[in-house]
């Protein structure tokens, strides 16, 4: 080993901690209070709202094995009653599946399989969406079903921009954008008494292809009247309880 | 008349051996049955490409790409359509997943969606695989704590993967 290569190893080894300070003092958040405080404006109509429901038409690209991102869509019927119970039809490609969560249980049923995996869940619906993505559960509007998403959401971020206004089918938005370490997003948010988003857009800039998630949210309802027993799953006669696929025991 | 009618006759005489010959040959030598299955099997390829595993969800995508290049069975495809050029559309590739060891995630990227082209000579895919949809001509097994589907003897069980369906390949009874 050349006597130059390792007084140069000892160098790195000294200034490396060195640099990791500056790259932080480099990427320094730059965040539009306006941007911020029409973010939450808009989170707390929802949170404000007791029972609400919506329709959220989602598109997310998923990388094929050629390397190409093929986008599939879906449609999400949410219904929501504060602070327990959650009811989510999906109807898309690969993914005609209901979620009934009623305070005690979560489960997930498909109709047309007639499968079902049924679990318990903590009382809250924080603590059910908490729970379920240690399962590997996950729903993409998720952030706008809890109880206060908003520190959640601007945690990390490190740029907040409003773009402007848009007129989109006869209707104005306001357009916001931002980015963190992994992802780039935006928002259009329809303003009013209570503004509420109407689209909202992912990049997923650290996945290999960068697949992109869309939703446009539609038919909210902020004052919904939810039937009682719509969010307790009554199992059909001809239907099978099956179990989670098992985890990665790394993960 | 009667002129037309014997040269109808007569190309008709000069055709039929070549289309005979035609038949028999897309009937099937066993080469060219293989060639048949191959085909079948390559559009698996489009199916894995319907059921790559959540991207949004952080999976390990590039596992997935591993998987395939493990099985570089057929070298000089033929190509063609628009997604169809990769080395990776037979059940051997799910199997090399499994036996790699990327039995969960990974290798539901190589699922199948509903089987929509006739499969000919396909072996049969191997205990562990995971796809996202079951093939035809399924039929129900109850056992406990879930149920088996028997598809022309190869057995699924199904789970649930996210909110999605999945079946594995399992050894049963």
């Amino acid at each position: 080993m050349p006597k130059g290569s390792y007084l140069l190893r000892l160098l790195l080894r000294g200034v490396g901690p060195l640099l990791i300070p500056l790259a932080a003092l480099a990427a320094q958040p730059d965040l539009d209070p306006d941007a911020l405080a029409i973010l939450k404006s808009t989170v707390s109509s929802i949170t404000a709202a007791k029972n609400f429901s919506f329709h959220v038409r989602v598109a997310h690209d998923r990388l094929a094995t050629n390397n190409q991102l093929i986008t599939y869509f879906r449609t999400e019927a949410v219904t929501v009653s504060r602070p327990n119970k959650v009811r989510i039809d999906t109807d898309g490609e690969h993914s005609d599946v209901d979620f009934f969560y009623d305070g005690t249980k979560a489960t997930l049923f498909d109709p047309q399989a007639k499968l079902y995996v049924s679990k318990s869940a903590p009382s809250t619906i924080d603590g059910m969406i908490e729970a379920l993505e240690k399962q590997g559960v996950t729903f993409p509007m998720s952030d706008l079903l809890q109880s206060d998403p908003y520190d959640s959401m601007v945690k990390g971020l490190q740029t907040a921009y409003i773009v402007g206004r848009v007129d989109i089918n006869n209707k104005t938005f306001v357009h916001l954008v931002f980015t963190e370490a992994s992802a780039d997003w935006q928002l259009w948010v329809e303003p009013g008494d209570k503004p509420l988003p109407r689209g909202m857009t992912i990049i997923y800039k650290t996945q290999p292809g960068s697949p992109r998630l869309t939703m446009d949210f539609t038919d909210w309802n902020l004052d919904a009247q939810p039937a009682a027993d719509m969010f307790t799953f009554v199992k059909p006669d001809d239907a099978h309880e099956i179990g989670f696929f098992p985890l990665n025991k790394g993960k | 008349m009667k002129v037309t009618l014997t040269i109808s006759l007569a190309i008709w005489l000069a055709f039929s051996p070549v289309q005979a010959r035609v038949r028999s040959y897309s009937g099937g030598t066993t080469a060219n049955r293989v060639q048949v299955g191959n085909r079948s099997a390559n559009a698996n390829v489009n199916r894995n490409l319907n059921q790559n595993t959540n991207v949004n969800r952080n999976v390990n995508v590039n596992n997935n790409v591993n998987v395939n290049r493990n099985v570089n069975v057929h070298g000089g495809y033929y190509g063609g359509g628009c997604c169809a050029y990769h080395d990776d559309y037979n059940w051997g590739a799910f199997a090399a997943g499994a036996a790699v060891g990327v039995a969960t995630t990974a290798v539901v990227a190589a699922a199948t969606a509903p089987r929509t082209t006739t499969v000919v000579a396909v072996p049969a895919p191997a205990i562990g695989t995971v796809i996202g949809a079951l093939p035809g001509g399924c039929s129900a097994v109850s056992a406990p704590g879930t149920v088996i589907y028997n598809c022309s003897n190869v057995y699924y069980r199904p789970y649930y993967q996210g909110t999605s369906l999945v079946y594995q390949v399992v050894q049963y009874p």
